[in-house]
């Protein structure tokens, strides 16, 4: 059976390598550049934020650069199609074909069949998006250090292992539609679709909540905080980003201590000469940066009022700490193959004497 | 000697429809069993539940004395050539043979190779750029060389031109000769069946309408013809399949076990094919009236005449 499941996967598995291949020759043929341009970023960098005044240091990526980015940003669709072209046909164009008579009358059980089928594929699509993800990774490295957040959503599901917890959950999903849709066509569509749905179900909702976040209260920083407004909104008090390097903040507020947060009102009746014309505080609508120099007039303002409000107020931060990356990578991707299981458990219930 | 084939009030039933219902037979074994019916009448659906793709909503279908399908050995014990002969259009017939070794623990490697020897296959050909002939040929080589005891073939002929129908009946015969195995095909055609079955299912409308012997069946009913009469003045073990009457003459086709005496009656021998006829109609007919006024006197169950 193992060398029936792998003379027919056999081609698939061929295309499969030869893009693994052609994404590895490309990926190690280009980052000694990427590591050179970052080495020279990082040693210009150094050197601006040692001298007094320091206006931003940027990369020269090239146009090459930039699109070879996107090859690890396109990881995210690699398990939907795994799932499309690997998963959806495997019993679907059996069913199309009658194939699955054929192969359901001889002396091996439909279990067994359908055991191997799942085993050698599955195992193909996981090593497959591992390999992929590790070049990725591997090849990324000197842009992510950049990054202060390893958890953004455009690089936390790229990167080490949750693209092989996807891959699963693809492939086990495309056999699943295909199983219960009997049209390969229309269940790779399927597959394409409910994949993504998914994966961004789980990114946005799911996530962060499989562990519960850390909560932290500052003083609030005269120094840092800044005024404005959002959307449009009465403009109020805009707290800085709390310096936790590398953490995924969920959110900031300012708050007293029974929770309740800070209104635009309140910030007004405090601190009447916040906002007014001349009075202080850059105009409504124009945003806060606290980056951008201000008068001192405005700057003392502000001061001002920040301090009477840390009587009472202070700023609240819910967070994932830096150093549950892990946790969260493999608490994720045990997610996913524990929804890759369910399916394919799922395909021995349904298979067993109902199809034909 | 274990039954080929026992089925007890067996049916399949797909939603709210049952695509065959109160079947109960019993096939001995070493037989060519013809199991005809038109189309629609649930000829797969039994073939399906016999080889295990199937599992029942009614009743228990037994085959060679084990459960369809219920493991490795049962599963090789019976070959299928399931209806349009599915095979992998990308493989060729040697991968095919392959295959059929690589999940067959009794293939019979040198059957396989001299089977497509002298049909003259090229082992490296696609299997998708066989003829249907060819194709049919492949799929009862697959069959044969796994050494079943028993060979079930569902329309093997249906898509197959008159030669290359000739072709496979005559294997398929070479091949039960050769080792003894039991066969059951299926047909819309009695044509198809009557050169190669000694033993006869007749399924109309989800139901058996008849089972038997080939030879008991042909001695057992006769086409009655005489003067016009009701057929229920007939004796009571006359039992009228078709009739059909002129202003002055009836005729009727009757199942019996004994001798016909009436000398008011020519009695004729009756023909596989219009024997089927027969049946096929009265369960026609029987389907309709049972449509206009759900009762009829014909509805007795006809099931399993054994």
């Amino acid at each position: 059976m193992m060398r029936l499941s792998w003379r027919q996967f056999r081609a698939q598995a061929a295309v499969a390598v030869g893009l693994l291949v052609a994404v590895a020759v490309v990926f190690l043929t280009t980052r000694g550049h990427l590591d050179h341009l970052y080495a020279v970023y990082d040693k210009a960098n150094a050197a601006c934020i040692a001298s007094s005044n320091c206006p931003g240091v940027s990369i020269n990526l090239s146009k090459v650069d930039q699109l070879l980015e996107l090859v690890g940003t396109a990881l995210v669709v690699v398990p939907a199609l795994v799932g499309a072209f690997w998963g959806a046909p495997l019993i679907a164009r059996e069913f199309e074909n009658g194939t699955h008579r054929l192969a359901w009358t001889q002396s091996v059980t439909r279990a067994r069949w359908l055991a191997t089928k799942l085993g050698v594929v599955g195992l193909a699509s996981v090593a497959v998006s591992g390999l992929l993800s590790l070049l990725v990774t591997w090849w990324s490295a000197p842009i992510d250090r950049s990054h202060t957040n390893r958890f953004a959503s455009g690089m936390f599901g790229e990167r080490n292992v949750t693209p092989l917890g996807y891959a699963a959950f693809g492939f086990a999903l495309g056999v699943v539609t295909g199983l219960l849709m009997r049209r390969t066509l229309p269940a790779m569509a399927a597959t394409i679709v409910g994949f993504l749905a998914v994966r961004m179900a789980v990114t946005y909702v799911v996530r962060p909540y499989i562990f519960s976040p850390r909560h932290q209260s500052l003083a609030l920083d005269p120094n840092s905080m800044g005024y404005g407004t959002t959307n449009g909104g009465p403009s109020t008090l805009m707290p800085n980003p709390p310096n936790l390097p590398n953490a995924w903040v969920y959110s900031t507020h300012i708050v007293d201590n029974a929770g309740h947060g800070v209104t635009a009102q309140l910030v007004a009746a405090t601190c009447p000469s916040l906002g007014q014309p001349g009075g202080g505080g850059p105009r409504p609508g124009s945003g806060t940066d606290i980056r951008t120099v201000v008068p001192a007039g405005v700057q003392s303002a502000l001061q001002d009022c920040v301090t009477k409000l840390s009587a009472t107020f202070h700023e609240a931060v819910t967070y994932q700490p830096a150093n549950r990356y892990w946790t969260l990578q493999w608490g994720e991707t045990f997610v996913y193959f524990a929804g890759a299981v369910a399916l394919a458990a799922f395909c021995f219930w349904w298979i067993r004497g109902r199809a034909t | 000697m274990t039954d080929v084939l026992d089925a007890q009030g067996l049916g399949k039933r797909y939603r709210k429809r049952w695509a065959l219902r109160d079947c109960t037979l019993q096939v001995p074994a070493g037989r060519v069993v013809g199991l005809v019916g038109p189309n629609g009448a649930g000829k797969t659906t039994l073939l399906h539940l016999a080889v295990g793709l199937l599992a029942p909503s009614a009743g228990t279908v037994g085959v060679l004395g084990g459960r369809p399908a219920a493991s490795p050995t049962q599963l090789g014990r019976v070959g299928f050539v399931a209806q349009e002969t599915p095979l992998y259009a990308a493989l060729s017939v040697a991968d095919h043979l392959k295959f059929g070794a690589w999940l067959n623990p009794n293939w019979d490697a040198g059957i396989a190779a001299r089977r497509i020897d002298q049909l003259g296959l090229d082992p490296k050909q696609r299997a998708g750029k066989l003829s249907g002939g060819q194709r049919a040929q492949l799929a009862l080589t697959l069959a044969i060389a796994k050494r079943p005891e028993l060979l079930v073939l569902d329309e093997p002929v249906a898509s197959l031109d008159p030669l290359a129908r000739h072709q496979f009946l005559q294997h398929l015969m070479e091949a039960a000769a050769d080792d003894g195995v039991s066969i059951v095909l299926s047909s819309h055609l009695v044509s198809d069946l009557e050169r190669v079955c000694d033993y006869l299912i007749v399924l109309v409308d989800s139901r058996v309408q008849v089972a038997g012997d080939v030879d008991d069946l042909l001695a057992c009913h006769h086409r009655l013809i005489g003067p016009r009469r009701d057929a229920d003045r007939l004796p009571a073990n006359q039992e009228v399949i078709e009739a059909s009457h002129t202003d002055r003459q009836s005729t009727f086709v009757v199942r019996t076990d004994g001798p016909v005496l009436d000398p008011a009656w020519t009695v004729e021998q009756i023909g596989l094919e219009d024997l089927v006829l027969a049946y096929m109609r009265r369960a026609s007919n029987t389907a309709n009236s049972n449509t206009a006024n759900n009762n009829t006197a014909n509805s007795a169950n006809l099931g399993g005449v054994e």
